[in-house]
């Protein structure tokens, strides 16, 4: 299963959100109604979790 | 609502909270002036001393910076994500709106708390006074715990750092500015 479908529901909702805002981080405050580094934060937890997911599948027996 | 007493830089940072805390820094300086106290240091109110006026406003400025410099510096050394300074310090700003009420029941203490010589024997005297001293100081040390807790929600917010990185670096950024704003503030009524 690739990465990012290994996400949790709202991982992937957030990750749609985000496509859709052109990536802009700054959009994404706004529609969501919270600060900016509220919402990098969140951006930036969902990176580890697909980094650890990575290591995971890389360090998992084939 | 607990969200918005503790952490309301979930909704609010940036230039926002920055505006918005300097409008409370600015306030609680007015009523600084108006009872002679002065914010000589990041969590500090102490007694009357005539200093000219810009000293009620400037104080609580350089609280507010001696803290969010060193914030920001480790939260650039410690954190993975691209944090910003304006972050750092409107969050760090608008952390410091609880004092406001902190300067309010300094405002209840006897006016004789500001000579330890004259309030050792004001108390022999007056016995009541001591309780008047503790009474206020249990009121004013939850918003002062207040204060604290909203400038660590600041840090953990605009920085992305959490659990033990956050405390002993919010706790260090604590000490040093406690030094660096007393030793500017007290360099400058000099």
């Amino acid at each position: 299963m690739p990465p990012l479908a290994r996400l949790e529901p709202d991982d992937r909702i957030f990750i749609t959100e985000f496509v859709k805002s052109s990536g802009s981080l700054k959009l994404m405050a706004e529609k969501m109604k919270l600060s900016y580094p509220t919402v990098r934060n969140m951006l930036d937890d969902i990176i580890a979790r697909l980094n650890e997911i990575e290591k995971s599948t890389k360090n998992s027996p084939k | 609502m607990k969200t918005w007493l503790f952490n309301p830089f979930k909704y609010l940072a940036g230039n926002k909270a920055l505006w918005l805390g300097i409008v409370a820094i600015a306030i609680t300086g007015m009523v600084c002036l108006a009872e002679k106290l002065h914010m000589d240091g990041v969590i500090d109110i102490h007694g009357p001393k005539e200093t000219p006026t810009y000293f009620y406003f400037t104080e609580p400025v350089i609280d507010w910076l001696c803290l969010v410099i060193p914030l920001y510096i480790f939260g650039r050394i410690l954190s993975v994500s691209a944090i910003r300074f304006i972050d750092v310090a409107g969050t760090g700003a608008l952390a410091r709106y609880p004092m406001f009420f902190v300067v309010l029941l300094t405002m209840l203490m006897p006016k004789q708390i500001y000579d330890p010589k004259y309030l050792m024997n004001a108390i022999q005297t007056n016995p009541a006074l001591l309780a008047q001293v503790v009474m206020v100081a249990f009121l004013i040390i939850p918003f002062v715990v207040w204060t604290v807790a909203l400038m660590y929600n600041a840090y953990s917010i605009s920085t992305n750092l959490k659990g033990q990185k956050a405390t002993w670096s919010f706790v260090v950024s604590i000490l040093i500015a406690e030094v660096i704003s007393k030793a500017i503030i007290a360099v400058l009524i000099k």
